[in-house]
């Protein structure tokens, strides 16, 4: 697919990227947020402006940071998109170690290049009041934002948190022995959970809740918690109004609307890249012809996929992905949203997955470990944290005496939350070079529009025809076929600008195009009456314009 | 001039108020229209925004107890979207009664729905005290009535450069051509007649001859003739000169009306549908106030043309929305207004008239579980008050009873692409609009409607209470609360997606040491709530039927004791126990 020369180009770009001064220790909360944008700010003044997006409910800001050179929002642009999902603190790291390496290299002459021709428009964060939950006293996977909900739907808000009721500073899980619960232990580690089969027999059978009290007494555990919408569940493809998290319409907050508001204001960017839950890049979507069979279009489209496909194999040439890994779409989601209703080329991805953790092959060694026969996740990923070194892992069950549950017993324990969502922050720095490395390419395969062959001819005295052909240059199409017909994408525009006093007595003045493949071209011809000095542009904001000027005297 | 008709012109400069309004003595009352009111509206014509604010400030200042006025937001370009909140003040807050929203011209061009907006706010205030119904409707309901919730492109269609079909959409610059500028190319009133009509050119090559019948009118030639005449299209120049004529005009195209956020689909599936649910300003502004006004359970969006009483689904992908016994609610009410209004037709809009997304009466129902009707105003079946709608029928309403009034004859004009033509045609206000004639009776019947669809919003009563003194100091209340209209607390897709919250029923006055809902009282089965038990959770309070609830109390035969019913969309009620 690519030319040797290109992956040399690229993988030596990897490694010029590393940022030297690369100090940061762990995942940054709200305000260490601040400090590194602002310190990027104070030494990158001229390739970087920051704004705030918007304020949340809770009062945080949501940054947005515009990088390149010159006039930024008058050239083609990417739009990188990270804190997605609350938890997911990666993808912030991603999302703005993406910016900083960027800003670092531009004292290299080829990203110095690459930011005079393109703009990146980067959002580190658009969950703050969730993923704050990750650095609060109380620790949960939070994907909701502060706005109170009535979750349940009960005419109050807000009126069953989760409490902690072993003390140690997260919400985990209550089992409760009971015949006629769905749970059982799994039988390679007994603080691990598995579903229950008919052959499990009753006398060994757990229910398993959420860590709290029912504070309602409506007899669900800790169903209406503080918050909120899902930032990455609010958007309108395939919204699922009313569902938890979903809000009562798409794009009702804050944080979503004004993304929307601000990229629909952004004719200019071609691409937008998510770090987020779904995925497409370490696989890609398939096309399948029910895709564009119906009037709602729920599936991503021929010509569209092609593109994907090429872009999932130039992830996986720039960053390991975990075998088997397949994409992933959910209803109201990100990521989806700027495909399926923005119409730009969206891809997504977290960026890291739990790791499946190998038996070791010291023989006595695997003796300690039964096989996790049934791959549960769980396991899995408890194995791998306690491999990797990772402290309170897990929280081992202990009984109490729950106020619910007079006489029962019920202990308190579990899988610490976060784990699924991020690796330990030491290798965060070899994930943000890969999606740099990545992301640089795959700004460089964006689509270009270029005026070749462009010919002036003196027909007679005061008649000119003037024939050019305008190609795609670039790898990708200069319009995703989802935006193809959609209002707005802008159209390829060529246009014959002539001087006073000339005129045409063939073609139009301005032509629009439809979206051309890479080294798709059109011919373009006209017969100009008069001597004069006339321009001929082609481009659209999402692919620069070329102009060139025709001296018909 | 004499002395004489110096005084007469004073009095009419001076006592406006007196020239125009009759003395009641001078009066007599046509049946079923008040006779004297406090504001004079004439009900044949139409106003602009500004037009219609004044008219929503004076009803409010002479009936301060039934009207209030206030802006439920901005439009586009910085006009008020003004509300009337009509109810009888003195029987307790709006918010606390089932409330009717009525809206208008959400497509600009289609501008009556303001005026008759405007005639049911005018003749509930004005025969309030005067007629039962409408004084008990007054006191039980309050009707949020927003005359028009598109003024820029009202005015825009009445004042600018647009047609009969034109804007439609707001004012939101758009562009239609995707050329990367802005509402470049529009109409353009060549002649200065004030309309913007056809363009006609002789032709000897042309498809079209002036109907023989009819000079007004260009028909186009059949079989092996040739015509005399070639139809260029609608009135405009080559603004931009990109050799194509008035193909991005102002306001150009985005449908408020499919910007809704139930099911809401990008432009690319449903033309028209703008960025994002809400993304027009006067859309949100709307939503923002339903939003904040729980209490509304039934609305009406009037549109023009084609006699027709809509329901939703507005697209064939969401029948599964409107179920079986919410439909019958609907069927009830429609059925009853196409009796009211002759040639009107009851309807659904995805399967009688077009399948589409983000229409504002499903996000009411879908949204909001809000029972919601569109009227489409005005059908030629009012011409003669028959189906004959053929080009004689017509033509004689046309020349008979409009005078020609609707026309602009045909015009020379030099035009700068297509040199010497001719500028004629149907003015804006034909077609679409009622004729102003017939504005007050299209009103008063599509006004007597919706009067009955608000009339069966729900009514919440204590109907019977009983008490028994168990002993030990208890004492068990049993009380059955009915809904008397058809309109249920919360229609069934209200219930499946819990959009509105329960109903509560509350026993005030003891200490409630046990509540329930009573399932059968004959046999006593009945459903403990543990939580609250002084306030039980009822999911839904049907059309036409009761819910039977208990409570047992500390206290004895003297204890005063209230039952309080809050309904969000069903009102509160407050009963003391005797």
């Amino acid at each position: 697919m690519f030319k040797t020369s290109q992956i040399i180009g690229l993988v030596i770009l990897g490694l010029t990227l590393s940022n030297p001064v690369w100090g940061q220790q762990q995942y940054r909360n709200g305000q260490a947020l601040e400090n590194s944008i602002r310190a990027l700010e104070q030494q990158y003044g001229e390739l970087l402006d920051v704004s705030t997006l918007a304020q949340t409910t809770a009062g945080r800001p949501i940054w947005q940071l515009t990088i390149g050179s010159g006039d930024k929002n008058t050239k083609p642009a990417i739009a990188i998109v990270g804190g997605v999902a609350g938890p997911h603190l990666l993808g912030q790291e991603l999302a703005l170690g993406v910016a900083e390496n960027l800003l670092a290299g531009s004292a290299e002459a080829e990203i110095n290049a690459l930011l005079d021709d393109v703009t990146f428009y980067v959002f580190p964060q658009m969950s703050p009041d969730a993923a704050a939950q990750y650095f609060a006293d109380l620790k949960y996977e939070r994907m909701g934002n502060a706005r109170d909900t009535d979750t349940d739907r009960d005419g109050y808000l807000n009126e069953d948190p989760g409490e902690d009721l072993n003390g140690d500073g997260m919400l985990t899980q209550m089992r409760i022995a009971a015949p006629d619960g769905e749970w059982v232990v799994h039988p390679a580690d007994s603080r691990i959970m598995r579903r229950a089969k008919p052959t499990d027999g009753t006398d060994k059978r757990y229910h398993i809740f959420p860590e709290g009290r029912d504070n309602d007494e409506d007899g669900k555990q800790s169903e209406d918690g503080p918050g909120g919408i899902f930032f990455n569940k609010n958007w309108t493809f395939q919204h699922p109004t009313f569902r938890e998290g979903a809000g009562d319409y798409g794009v009702s907050e804050v944080e979503t609307r004004a993304l929307a508001d601000f990229l629909y204001d952004r004719f200019n960017v071609f691409a937008v890249l998510t770090f987020g839950p779904s995925d497409n890049l370490s696989s890609p979507y398939e096309y399948s012809s029910s895709n564009d069979r119906q009037r709602v279009i729920s599936g991503i489209l021929r010509s569209d996929a092609t593109v994907n496909k090429m872009v999932s194999e130039l992830y996986n040439e720039h960053v390991d992905v975990k075998k088997g890994t397949r994409s992933s779409m959910s209803g109201g989601g990100f990521m989806e949203w700027a495909y399926f209703h923005y119409g730009r080329f969206s891809y997504g991805v977290p960026g890291w997955q739990v790791p499946e953790w190998q038996m070791p092959k010291d023989s006595t060694e695997a003796a300690q470990y039964e096989p996790n026969s049934d791959k549960n996740a769980d396991l899995n990923l408890l194995r791998w944290a306690e491999s990797e070194g990772i402290n309170n892992a897990f929280a081992d069950w202990t009984a109490i005496d729950h106020p619910d549950y007079p006489g029962q017993s019920v202990e308190v324990g579990g899988l610490a939350p976060f784990l699924s969502y991020n690796p330990p922050y030491g290798q965060v720095r070899e994930l943000v070079d890969q999606h740099t490395d990545f992301a640089v390419a795959l700004t460089k395969h964006r689509p270009k529009v270029s005026l070749s062959n462009v010919r002036t001819e003196q027909v007679d005295d005061n008649l000119w025809r003037v024939k050019a052909t305008v190609v795609n240059t670039g790898t990708m199409p200069t319009t995703s076929q989802i935006g193809d017909d959609f209002n707005w994408v802008k159209r390829l525009r060529v246009e014959l600008k002539l001087a006073d006093g000339q005129a045409l007595s063939t073609g139009r003045p301005i032509y629009l195009y439809p979206a051309m493949d890479s080294g798709e071209s059109r011919e373009l011809s006209w017969l100009v009456r008069g001597n004069g000095t006339a321009t001929l542009s082609a481009g659209a904001p999402h692919l620069g314009t070329e102009t060139i000027t025709l001296n018909l005297q | 001039m004499t002395i004489r008709h110096i005084i007469g012109a004073l009095s009419l400069l001076l006592l406006p108020a007196l020239a125009m309004a009759q003395t009641p003595e001078q009066i007599f009352q046509a049946v079923g229209t008040p006779a004297n009111p406090k504001v004079e509206i004439s009900f044949n014509r139409y106003y602009t925004a500004e037009g219609l604010e004044t008219l929503a400030k004076k009803l409010a200042a002479a009936h301060p107890d039934l009207i209030s006025v206030q802006s439920i937001g901005k439009s586009y370009e910085g006009r008020d979207l003004w509300c009337m909140t009509v109810t009888d003040q003195s029987t307790g807050p709006d918010l606390e009664k089932p409330g009717f929203y009525i809206d208008g011209n959400i497509h600009s061009n289609e501008i009556q729905g303001s005026e008759i907006a405007m005639y049911t706010a005018w003749y509930l205030a004005e025969s309030f005290g005067q007629n039962d119904f409408i004084t008990n409707l007054l006191k039980e309901k309050v009707f949020y009535i927003v005359p028009t919730i598109n003024p820029d492109a009202r005015n825009a269609y009445m004042r600018g450069d647009n047609t009969a079909s034109t804007p439609r959409s707001g004012m939101i610059p758009i562009d239609d051509d995707r050329d990367g500028m802005y509402d470049e190319d529009g109409f353009d009133d060549l002649n200065g007649d004030g309309e913007i009509t056809q363009m006609r050119r002789r032709s000897p090559y042309g498809d079209y001859i002036i109907d023989p019948q009819n000079p007004n009118r260009m028909i186009r030639v059949t079989g092996d003739q040739r015509g005399t005449h070639e139809i260029i299209g609608t009135e405009g120049i080559d603004n931009d000169g990109d050799g194509q004529i008035n193909e991005d005009r102002v306001g150009g195209y985005y449908d408020p009306n499919r910007n809704w956020g139930w099911n809401w689909q990008p432009e690319y599936i449903q033309r028209g549908s703008h960025y994002y649910p809400f993304s027009i300003p006067e859309n949100r502004a709307v939503m923002e106030f339903v939003m904040d006004h729980p209490n509304i359970a039934g609305a009406q969006s009037y549109h023009n043309s084609g006699g027709m009483l809509l329901r939703g689904p507005g697209a064939e992908e969401d029948r599964p929305t409107y179920s079986r016994r919410d439909v019958q609610v609907y069927d009830q009410l429609g059925e009853l207004g196409e009796s009211l209004i002759p040639g009107y037709r009851y309807l659904v809009v995805w399967d009688d008239l077009y399948s589409v997304f983000g229409g504002e009466l499903d996000w009411f129902h879908g949204g909001r579980g809000i029972f919601t009707f569109t009227n489409e105003l005005f059908t030629s079946y009012l011409m003669f008050n028959s189906n004959d709608r053929s080009q004689e029928a017509t033509q004689l309403f046309e020349e008979r009873l409009l005078f020609n009034d609707q026309f602009m004859p045909w015009e020379e004009y030099d035009h700068p692409t297509y040199g010497k033509i001719e500028i004629g045609g149907n003015r804006r206000n034909y077609r679409r609009a009622d004729p102003g004639f017939l504005l007050e009776t299209d009103a008063h019947r599509n006004m007597a409607f919706t009067l009955y669809h608000a009339y069966q919003t729900p009514k919440l009563v204590v109907e019977e209470v009983t008490k028994e003194d168990l002993g030990d100091g208890y004492l068990e209340v049993t009380a059955t609360i009915g809904n008397q209209r058809i309109i249920p607390t919360h229609s069934d897709h209200d219930l499946r997606n819990d959009i509105s919250p329960p109903d509560f029923i509350s026993l005030q006055g003891g200490d409630v040491v046990a509540g329930m809902r009573v399932l059968n009282r004959d046999t006593g089965d009945a459903e403990e709530q543990e939580f609250r038990p002084e306030r039980l959770a009822i999911d839904n309070i049907s059309g036409l039927s009761t819910v039977d609830v208990r409570w047992i109390v500390k206290a004895n035969a003297n204890t005063p004791l209230t039952i309080r019913i809050e309904s969000a969309k069903g009102g509160t009620v407050t009963h003391e126990v005797e």
